[in-house]
């Protein structure tokens, strides 16, 4: 994935870097053949000026030119005169007009025309003259080189202005949380995120009615099957003072399905309950331990009928938590410990501080879980072995669920394991002690 | 105790519930009415005299509670125990407070109606009778004393105070924090420890195993001993 700052900004910068270098180049040679036009202009001056000192005062002349200008006047290959700084040595200009010629070591560019009576060549030292103009020309190119850097945190600073619209969308796109479907709402959006945003908006409001509609559907649907299967169940159990019927295999199958049923209408009424972020937002401070003994209580006839023993192991631990989804995934742990205990069967609960977390244990002697199967164990609806496990007990599956949810909410933790002192499941639930809100 | 067989008024909007609690409890000797109305329900009260009232919630035409609201409001005693499919706490303490006896959510099985109405009824008894009685123990709760068998021996007022509460709760485990708070009105400062001092004091006076444990949890009366 690559960033559209990135991307514009390494454009800008290709495009600048090249454009500036070329105006630099161009400006420099640009530069220098203006100063070689006005070398020859000057050259051509300084020749017609010795011309006519020439004619005034006669043959020699003797004009004080600075060190880099000399001049020579000869006819046929004798010099007649020079400047006095040309006077030892006699050189000829190779052809008439400008040329460069080698004096003295140096490079000059001399100019020479025929004038009466010999040749008169006048000349400059060329490489001083280019020297200091290419170094006037390189003074007044480099601030284009210099400028890059500058122009560079400017064009950053504009793509990130022009990009704060987009920018400030993704920031409010991120921070909200996943069930959020209110319409987003960005100040002074820009013509062009204004269609985006419109159109997430209207996506997210279809969003939020569907997801509305599931929530609302699974607890309704939930609420209106309760008095169905409260009716069903005083049937079953008028029914069964019929001993014919109550031995009836049919009987028993139509109890097991109708309690299963309860079964599932509550899990379902307890996710969708779960599942609903604005009411597992409040927190409260709860001691563990008379959660768990209430909830073990309000079971307690369940766990008698099966004849199973049942324990809790805790000193006072407080814990800050969301009542309604820690009763949900305890009560759910302990109603899967009575569940998967065949009867005569042990279960303990214990609790343990851990730094500032605490462990929650529910153990028990019944078959366990393979190793294999543990880590599955938490997709909705999925049931080990498909239900064809020894205790012969049907789940919904929704109850882990529920457990996965609540420790989706607290932060916690949880581990399937064998248990050590009875040789079942023992399932490991850790809640951080102070839950963020 | 009534000799004559305790009347229950029966308000449920779905006929199916409504006939299927009536068999029932017809089968267990109480004398019937059924009202699907919440105003034909109040109507009803008013000759039928019921000795208990089963009050569904979610009426058709006024909501259960305000069924309630206008029967306290006439100054009916009647015990009123509460159904409903509303099974958020909210509406479990809204429906105490209105005056309700007991709550019950659907779905629940008959088994418990048919305890929770016997366990009101025993309430009812105890302001005609004053003694709770379960298997071989009885405690008279106007003279504070105990009877086991034919052996009667004096309680102390928090040992009868667990004892009470452990009676009122038949079939259910009381938690200690539950059984503290029972006793809280006589005894200003109790300890979870002092919980247990005071039944071990009480079992030596019990039958064996009279009273369970359940370890950590909290305590019930062994069912095996009605």
């Amino acid at each position: 994935m690559y960033s559209l700052s990135r991307l514009v900004f390494s454009l800008l910068m290709v495009v600048l870097v090249i454009g500036n270098f070329y105006a630099a180049f161009s400006g420099y040679r640009q530069g220098l053949d203006i100063a070689e036009d006005m070398l020859a202009e000057r050259l051509r001056q300084k020749h017609q000026l010795l011309v006519g000192e020439m004619q005034e005062h006669g043959v020699e002349v003797d004009h004080p030119f600075v060190e880099e200008t000399l001049y020579q006047f000869y006819k046929h290959d004798e010099v007649q005169f020079a400047s006095k700084n040309a006077k030892e040595s006699i050189w000829l200009a190779p052809q008439p007009g400008l040329n460069f010629v080698a004096f003295e070591g140096y490079r000059w560019r001399s100019y020479s025309v025929d004038v009466e009576g010999g040749t008169l060549l006048v000349a400059e030292r060329y490489d001083t003259y280019i020297n200091v103009l290419e170094k006037l020309l390189v003074s007044a190119v480099l601030p284009l080189v210099w400028m890059i850097p500058l122009i560079a945190i400017a064009i950053l600073l504009i793509i990130r202005i022009g990009l704060k619209p987009l920018t400030n969308m993704a920031k409010a796109l991120s921070t909200r949380s996943d069930t959020d479907f209110s319409p987003i709402v960005i100040e002074r959006p820009t013509r062009e995120l204004a269609v985006v945003i419109q159109s997430l908006n209207h996506l997210l409001a279809k969003l939020g009615a569907a997801f509305d509609r599931e929530q609302r559907f699974a607890s309704y649907a939930a609420h209106e099957l309760r008095s169905p299967v409260t009716s069903m169940k005083l049937s079953l159990h008028n029914l069964a003072t019929s001993p014919l019927l109550s031995e009836n295999s049919s009987y028993q199958t139509l109890q097991l399905n109708v309690e299963r049923m309860q079964n599932t209408i509550e899990q379902l009424l307890l996710l969708a309950k779960i599942g609903d972020e604005q009411a597992m937002a409040s927190r409260e401070s709860l001691s563990l331990q008379d959660v768990l003994a209430e909830l073990i209580a309000g079971m307690y006839s369940r766990i008698e009928t099966r004849q199973q023993s049942i324990e809790l192991c805790s000193d006072e631990h407080h814990l800050t938590a969301n009542r309604f989804a820690l009763e949900g995934a305890l009560s759910n742990l302990l109603d899967n410990a009575i569940k998967y205990t065949p009867p005569g069967g042990q279960i303990l609960v214990s609790v343990k501080q851990r730094h500032q977390a605490i462990d929650i244990v529910v153990e028990d002697s019944g078959p366990g879980i393979p190793g294999q199967d543990r880590a599955r164990v938490f997709e909705r609806f999925y049931r080990v072995g498909a239900d064809r496990h020894n205790s012969g007990v049907k789940g919904t599956g929704l109850g882990l669920s529920i457990v996965a949810q609540c420790l989706f909410i607290h932060g916690g933790d949880i581990q399937l394991s064998r248990s050590d002192t009875l040789g079942g499941l023992c399932v490991r639930m850790t809640l951080p002690q102070e839950v963020k809100v | 105790m009534h000799n004559a067989p305790m009347k229950i008024l029966i308000v449920e909007d779905d006929l199916s519930i409504a006939e299927q609690i009536s068999l029932a409890l017809s089968a267990e000797h109480f004398v019937i009415e059924v009202s699907n109305t919440g105003i034909d329900a109040i109507k009803l009260e008013r000759y039928f005299e019921p000795d208990l009232v089963i009050l569904d919630l979610g009426l058709p035409d006024i909501d259960g509670t305000e069924v309630l609201a206008k029967l306290r409001a006439a100054k009916k005693t009647v015990p009123v125990l509460v159904l409903t499919a509303r099974a958020d706490i909210e509406s479990k303490v809204s429906a105490l407070d209105l005056g309700a006896d007991d709550y019950l959510a659907k779905p629940f099985e008959m088994l418990e109606l048919v305890a929770r109405i016997r366990a009101i009824t025993r309430r009812m008894g105890q302001a005609v009778s004053s003694v709770m009685e379960y298997g071989d123990v009885a405690l008279d709760t106007a003279a504070h004393t105990l009877k086991v068998g034919d052996v009667t021996m004096d309680i102390s007022p928090r040992e009868f105070a667990i004892l009470r509460d452990l009676l009122q709760n038949i079939g259910r485990v009381r938690t200690r924090a539950s059984l503290e708070e029972a006793i809280y009105s006589w005894d200003k400062e109790v300890s979870s420890n002092a919980i247990e001092v005071h039944l071990s004091h009480l079992r030596k006076k019990l039958p064996k195993d009279f009273i369970k444990t359940i370890r950590g949890v909290g305590y019930t009366v062994n069912s095996q001993q009605g």
